[in-house]
C-alpha cells in the first residue's frame, strides 16, 4: 500500500527551483509525494538464505504435531516504527515440502533480537511475539509466502543494544534502531514426515 | 539543528494544508525537513543474512569476500555471525575486517549461536568496494558458519552539507536545518540546509540514498570440472528492486562474484537467470587468484498495489549456475553479492505535471485532478 499521494516518484527539474524561481503549491505537493514515496521505497532486504545444493533445513526434534524449532539460524532483521507506533513488516518466504506423505506446518515467528540459540520445544509465544502459518502438503519444493507479520505496537524490548552512530558534530551518540529476530518453526501431521525448506527470503515491506 | 534518528518518521503529504494562494506554513516545511533527514540519517542492509553452512576446522581460518555498496551517510557497521561448535568444548574465533579491525569471540553449542559487533568507519565513502571477513578458529574446536550479515547503523544525526549547490550526496552530510525552519522560510536558492532549491536538490539526492543497498549475498564456494552449467543452491534467493517512477516494472540489480581457477588454462562461467526472464552469463579465464567479475540485471520492482509487494504474484528468483567453459582444471564460485547500486540523477520531466523550464514559453500542462488548486473565498 501506497503512503504517497499519487504512488511513485514525480521527477522534475531540480533546477526550476533556484535562481529565485517562485516556489508553487504544486510544487511543494510534488516534494512532499516524492519523501513519502521515498520513505515506502526505503524498505531493505533482510535476508536470503539458501540451502547448499543438496541440502535442507528441517525441525531438530521427531515429527511431530506441536511447534518444533528447525536447524535454521534465527535471522536478525532491520525493522522501523511508523508513525502509528507500529513496525514495518516483514514478508517471509520460503521454499519448502514434506518429506513424505503428510500435512506440513511452518510458523514466521518475530520477536525481539536475542544473542543465543533456540531453545526449548515449545513456542515462543509471548505478548511481544508474532507468527504467521503456512502449510503445504507437497513433495517437492514449493514456494511458499507468509502473510505479513508486524508489531502492533514497539515498545523498547524491540530496540537493538548498543547501537551508535557518529552525530552532526562528529561525536557518538546512541541511535534509536528496532531490530527483530525472524525464526522458523514447524510441526507435522505424521510422524514419518519431516518439514524441510531450501530458502528462506525475509523482505521488509512499509505496509 | 538536525533531527535525531529514532523518532517515528511521518510526512504531512502537504497535499490538505498546501492551497493555492495561501502562504507554505513553516510547520509544513519543518516537518519535511524532518522526514528528509530521517531518510538521509537511516540505515540499511549492506549484506542481508545468508547461511555459509562453512565448516572451519580447529586452527583452521576462512575468508569471505563481498562487494558492498555503501552509503555516505554511514558511519558504523553491525556485523553479525553464527557458529555452530563442533563439541561442547568452547570454541574461540578471531574475526577480522579488511581494515585490520578484530575482534574475538567464544561459543559453544551444537546449537545456532549468533555474535554481534559494531565496527566504526575509519572513513566513510560512497564507492563500491570489496569486504573481507577472515574467520581464524582456536585450536580447541571446529566449528560451521551457519550465519553471516552486515548492516549500516542509522546516523543519530545529519549534518548541514558543505559547500554549495549543487551538493554530492556521495561526498557530504545534507542535512536540514530544522530549527531555522521553524521561523519564516526565506525562499532562496541557495541556502544550505533551508533553501527551496536546496531542499529540492537534497530530495532528488535521496532516491539513491534509500537504495537497498544489499539484495542477497551467499558464500557458496561451489566448484564445476563439468561444461555443463549446474545450480549452486538447492534453492534460488529472491530479488526486488524498488518501484520508483509510474510505469516501471523493473529494477537494475547490481551483482558481483568473486571466482577463481586452479590453472592459467581453465575457463569458467557464472550464469544468472531471472524467474521475471532477463538472464546474464559472466566468464572468467586463468585467474588463479580470486578474482571479481561485475555484470547488472533486470529486476522485478515492487509493486504497492499488492499486499505483499510482489509484481505479478511471482517471487523473482535468481538462478545462478556455474560451469568450467574451457580447459581440465577446476573452476570455482566463491562468494556472489547483489545490491542495487546508485542510480543517478534523472532530469526528465514528469509528465503527470507538464512543468516547464524557467524562462521558457513552454505553459504548465493541466494538473491532475486530486492537485486542482482550491480558491479562497474573497473577504
Amino acid at each position: 500500500m501506497s503512503s504517497s499521494t499519487l504512488g511513485y516518484y514525480v521527477r522534475g527539474r531540480a533546477t526550476e527551483l533556484v535562481g529565485q524561481a517562485p516556489m508553487s503549491t504544486e510544487r511543494t505537493r510534488w516534494l512532499a509525494n516524492n519523501l513519502t514515496h521515498l520513505q515506502d521505497e526505503e524498505t531493505q532486504i533482510a535476508a536470503n538464505v539458501c540451502a547448499p545444493l543438496g541440502s535442507y533445513f528441517t525441525i531438530t526434534t521427531t515429527p511431530k504435531a506441536s511447534y518444533s524449532p528447525t536447524d535454521l539460524a534465527p535471522i536478525p532483521a532491520m525493522i522501523r516504527a511508523k508513525a502509528d507506533g507500529s513496525s514495518t513488516r516483514l514478508v517471509v518466504t520460503i521454499s519448502a515440502y514434506t518429506s513424505a506423505a503428510a500435512t506440513v506446518n511452518f510458523y514466521a515467528t518475530m520477536r525481539p533480537k536475542r544473542v543465543g540459540s533456540i531453545t526449548g520445544t515449545t513456542p515462543p509465544i509471548t505478548g511481544s511475539t508474532v507468527t504467521a502459518t503456512a502449510t503445504t502438503t507437497s513433495l517437492t519444493a514449493v514456494s511458499v509466502v507468509f502473510t505479513p507479520i508486524y508489531v502492533t505496537r514497539l515498545t523498547d524490548d524491540w530496540l537493538e543494544r548498543n547501537a551508535y552512530g557518529l552525530d552532526e558534530s562528529g561525536n557518538r551518540a546512541t541511535v534509536k534502531l528496532y531490530s527483530a529476530q525472524v525464526e522458523i518453526w514447524a510441526d507435522s501431521s505424521s510422524v514419518s514426515a519431516f518439514p524441510r525448506f531450501e530458502s528462506v527470503s525475509v523482505r521488509e515491506l512499509w505496509g | 539543528m538536525p533531527i535525531t534518528n529514532g523518532s517515528p518518521r511521518f510526512v504531512t503529504t502537504g497535499t490538505s494544508a498546501v492551497v493555492s494562494g495561501a502562504a507554505i506554513q513553516a510547520a509544513e516545511w519543518e516537518s519535511m525537513c524532518a522526514a528528509h533527514d530521517a531518510l538521509a540519517a537511516s540505515g540499511s542492509v549492506l549484506i542481508p543474512w545468508h547461511a555459509p553452512m562453512t565448516s572451519i576446522s580447529a586452527s583452521g581460518s576462512k575468508a569471505y569476500t563481498y562487494r558492498v555498496w555503501p552509503k555516505y551517510a554511514a558511519t558504523h557497521r553491525l556485523w553479525s555471525m553464527a557458529f555452530i561448535s563442533s563439541t561442547s568444548t568452547p570454541a574461540t574465533a578471531s574475526i577480522a575486517l579488511s581494515d585490520g579491525t578484530t575482534v574475538g569471540a567464544l561459543f559453544t553449542d551444537a546449537a545456532p549461536r549468533t555474535i554481534s559487533f559494531v565496527h566504526q568507519l575509519s572513513s566513510r565513502s560512497a564507492a563500491e568496494a570489496s569486504e573481507t571477513v577472515t574467520i581464524t578458529l582456536g585450536s580447541t574446536s571446529a566449528a560451521k558458519v551457519v550465519g553471516m550479515g552486515c548492516w549500516e547503523y542509522p546516523r543519530p544525526a545529519i549534518a548541514l552539507p558543505t559547500g554549495s549547490l549543487p551538493f554530492d550526496a556521495t561526498t557530504t552530510d545534507m542535512g536540514m536545518d530544522q530549527a531555522v525552519a521553524r521561523a519564516l522560510l526565506p525562499i532562496a536558492d541557495d541556502y544550505a540546509g533551508l533553501g527551496v532549491g536546496y531542499m529540492a536538490h537534497a530530495v532528488d539526492s535521496l532516491r539513491d540514498e534509500t537504495r537497498r543497498t544489499g539484495i542477497f549475498a551467499a558464500a557458496p564456494f561451489a566448484s564445476s570440472t563439468s561444461s555443463t552449467f549446474a545450480a549452486v543452491f538447492q534453492a534460488p534467493p529472491i530479488a526486488l528492486g524498488r518501484f520508483l517512477y509510474r510505469g516501471q516494472t523493473s529494477a537494475l540489480m547490481q551483482l558481483a562474484a568473486y571466482v577463481r581457477t586452479s590453472d592459467s588454462s581453465t575457463s569458467g562461467e557464472v550464469r544468472f537467470t531471472m524467474a521475471s526472464g532477463a538472464s546474464l552469463t559472466l566468464g572468467f579465464s586463468g585467474v588463479t587468484s580470486t578474482t571479481l567479475i561485475r555484470g547488472q540485471i533486470a529486476i522485478d520492482a515492487e509493486d504497492l498495489t499488492t499486499s505483499d509487494g510482489r509484481r505479478a504474484s511471482r517471487s523473482d528468483t535468481c538462478l545462478v549456475k556455474l560451469r568450467r567453459s574451457a580447459g581440465a582444471g577446476t573452476a570455482y564460485l566463491d562468494t556472489l553479492s547483489a545490491g542495487e547500486g546508485a542510480a543517478g540523477a534523472s532530469t526528465t520531466v514528469s509528465p503527470a505535471l507538464g512543468i516547464g523550464a524557467p524562462g521558457s514559453k513552454k505553459p504548465l500542462g493541466k494538473l491532475p485532478p486530486r492537485w486542482m488548486p482550491i480558491r479562497r473565498k474573497s473577504r
